[in-house]
């Protein structure tokens, strides 16, 4: 207890040197943080994107469909959606069903035409699942036949507005061209890449006829009550509507995103190992400056009769307390940091302007904040602060006394 | 004066026998005027966008409607760029890449080489007779030149266009124009042909006018210039292996 407090009053006795430690120690610390909320803001945000607008929590396909990401065959569709949504409706669990057509097609504003991915949603159901209904920032939601939503950067592109009329071309079933005349309805803002500058959602029924698949659906989306237990309930959805038919959720459906994403942690591993080396060499740097100083004062200690692992016990504090400040100081700035990115966030569009992204959010990522990690980089910073005081603590209590004192 | 009554009893004749004719039977006999068993030419694509003309050119064999081969020669960034066609399946040679390319499912969708005509156009070898219920909806005056009007539909789902209408001379037996259109009755591309020339027996469009509907100030021609017809063409220009030749 005596050492705790011997260690107390040498941290306060060196203002500066105390300060400047704990400062270089709380640099390292807000970056990691900082680091972490922006990856957990960008994952977060890519998998509401995918629940929210793309594929909900699981999806049905006709066996064979799903044969690789980006084609959409029209040779194996669900033939008879309604057996499906009858079969599993019952099942607990289920908060939602919708059929969706997905069809790759192409826009004509009457000038120039445009590669998009067509969409045939079923109007009502569709809401109750999507957050796409919620997303009409001007004009209005599908209603009639002949209706059309596109995303405000396609709009953009094209130069479309509420009210303008665009061709949608298209190879139906049998390889036949067929094109329809819509008019938009209104713009899609989603904040999904997808959505927002390639696709064309058009009325389910409206879809059928310009692919020539009657009552065929590509896909059924299903929305679960509780997002975390998706396996138990997949296997109980592909056990009721048996094996021409195939189940996926979405994790499995983005597995190639969520390559990335372990990818991307490995990357954010290594930068924040190089915050922690930058940190960790700062906080040696100020300790080993701070123990040579008072290697007399190490020499007097013992002269005094202090035993060596008293004087060690004694460093070890004040490295622990120094560390403890800087510590809690790096975590507070990167707390503010992480609050300011969950309400603000980062702005990245400037740098993706043009770039085809597979990743699907936008580039103004806001913040998720981790309370655990936060904790975790807490005691981190601490335990390096302590280990780097004892190497050269160590080496100077091997000094002889008189030694130690001659030391300058 | 007899001579005179002969031809006109001639030409009536001829007039009361072409009314008689049957859409399908214009068509056979277009058919017989302009498929080719092989060509060889070379042929410059005037591509139109927006008021600027860019041209390439390309020099071409086919035989029969089933095979053929085209490869750029100009201009320099298209140069070496070679389509083969077998059937129903086309392959695509860049220089850059090496290596020959299916064009297949909604790729056949696109632009050839940026113009009108998109690889479905140049894909297609059967014939309309088989694939189509012909009729003749009447006459029509095109260019000055008196024209049948044909109205094509589907027999069966499975082609590019649910419909056609096509403007066949009366004279000559050539399509002057042809329109294509969408299941939905909405139309998308509309080809002309014109510079016809007699060139052994047959009469041949030497300007294809392709113009994508869908599009606005676009246009693409095809003017066919040195063309031989019925030449003797050696199989292996039609193989993977000549279109991958270094």
């Amino acid at each position: 207890m005596k050492l705790l407090n011997i260690a107390w009053r040498n941290v306060f006795r060196h203002t500066r040197r105390t300060i400047i430690t704990a400062a270089a120690i709380s640099v390292g610390l807000s970056s990691m943080i900082f680091m972490n909320t922006m990856m957990n803001g960008a994952d977060k945000m890519a998998s509401r994107n995918i629940i929210d607008f793309e594929t909900s929590h699981l999806e049905v396909f006709a066996k064979d469909y799903y044969r690789e990401e980006g084609v959409f065959p029209l040779d194996t569709i669900i033939e008879n959606p309604r057996y499906i949504a009858d079969g599993i409706k019952d099942i607990p669990g289920i908060k939602g069903i919708t059929p969706r057509v997905k069809f790759q097609a192409s826009i004509s504003n009457g000038i120039d035409e445009l590669p998009v991915l067509g969409m045939g949603i079923d109007i009502e159901n569709d809401r109750r699942i999507f957050e796409t209904g919620n997303s009409v920032v001007a004009g209005r939601y599908l209603q009639n036949s002949g209706d059309v939503l596109i995303g405000t950067d396609l709009a953009n592109d094209m130069s479309l507005e509420v009210g303008s009329y665009i061709t949608i071309i298209t190879k139906d079933r049998n390889g036949t061209y067929n094109a329809f005349d819509l008019e938009v309805a209104g713009l899609l803002n989603t904040g999904h890449p997808l959505f927002d500058r390639n696709m064309a959602v058009i009325p389910i029924a409206q879809a059928q006829e310009l692919l020539a698949i009657e009552e065929g659906v590509t896909e059924m989306c299903i929305r679960a009550i509780d997002e975390e237990t998706l396996g138990p309930l997949k296997e109980k959805v592909s056990e009721e509507i048996g094996a021409q038919y195939e189940v996926f959720t979405w994790k499995e459906m983005n597995a190639a995103i969520f390559e990335i994403s372990g990818f991307k942690r490995a990357g954010q591993f290594m930068i924040g190992l190089v915050v922690v080396i930058i940190a960790a060499v700062g906080i040696i740097n100020t300790m080993l400056m701070a123990v040579m100083e008072r290697i007399p004062e190490i020499g007097t200690l013992k002269a005094m009769g202090f035993t060596n692992s008293r004087i060690v016990r004694m460093f070890i504090y004040e490295g622990g307390i120094i560390g403890a400040f800087g510590s809690a100081l790096g975590c507070l700035i990167g707390l503010l940091i992480s609050i300011y990115l969950v309400h603000v966030g980062l702005d990245f569009s400037g740098l993706f302007e043009n770039v085809d992204i597979v990743y699907p959010m936008k580039f103004i990522i806001k913040g998720e904040i981790d309370y655990v990690n936060m904790l975790y980089v807490f005691l981190f910073g601490i335990l390096v602060s302590v280990i780097v005081t004892l190497w050269p603590v160590r080496k100077a209590t091997k000094l002889e006394p008189v030694d130690a004192l001659r030391h300058v | 004066m007899k001579t005179t009554k002969m031809s006109l009893l001639m030409m009536f004749l001829g007039a009361i026998c072409a009314s008689a004719q049957t859409g399908s039977e214009i068509l056979e006999r277009v058919d017989r005027n302009t498929v080719v068993t092989s060509s060889h030419y070379d042929a410059i694509m005037k591509i139109s966008l927006g008021g600027t003309i860019r041209e390439k050119r390309f020099t071409g064999y086919a035989v029969g409607k089933s095979r053929a081969y085209m490869e750029f020669t100009y201009p320099a960034r298209d140069k070496g760029t070679r389509f083969l066609k077998i059937d129903d399946e086309m392959w695509i040679y860049m220089p850059a890449i090496e290596k020959a390319t299916k064009i297949a499912g909604h790729m056949l969708r696109q632009s050839m080489m940026g113009s009108d005509f998109s690889y479905d156009d140049i894909l297609e070898n059967e014939k309309l007779t088989s694939l189509y219920d012909i009729e003749l909806i009447g006459t029509d005056t095109l260019d000055g030149r008196a024209c049948f009007v044909l109205q094509l539909k589907a027999k069966a789902p499975e082609v590019n266009y649910y419909s056609r209408k096509l403007w066949v001379d009366k004279e000559m037996y050539v399509s002057m124009k042809v329109e294509l259109y969408a299941k939905s009755g909405k139309l998308l591309k509309e080809v002309s042909m014109g510079e016809f020339r007699r060139i052994d027996g047959y009469t041949f469009p030497t300007l294809i006018r392709m113009v994508n509907t869908l599009r606005k100030d676009t246009y693409t021609e095809l003017l066919l210039e040195e063309v031989e017809l019925d030449i003797e063409t050696p199989d292996r220009i039609f193989t993977r292996a000549y279109l991958e030749r270094k």
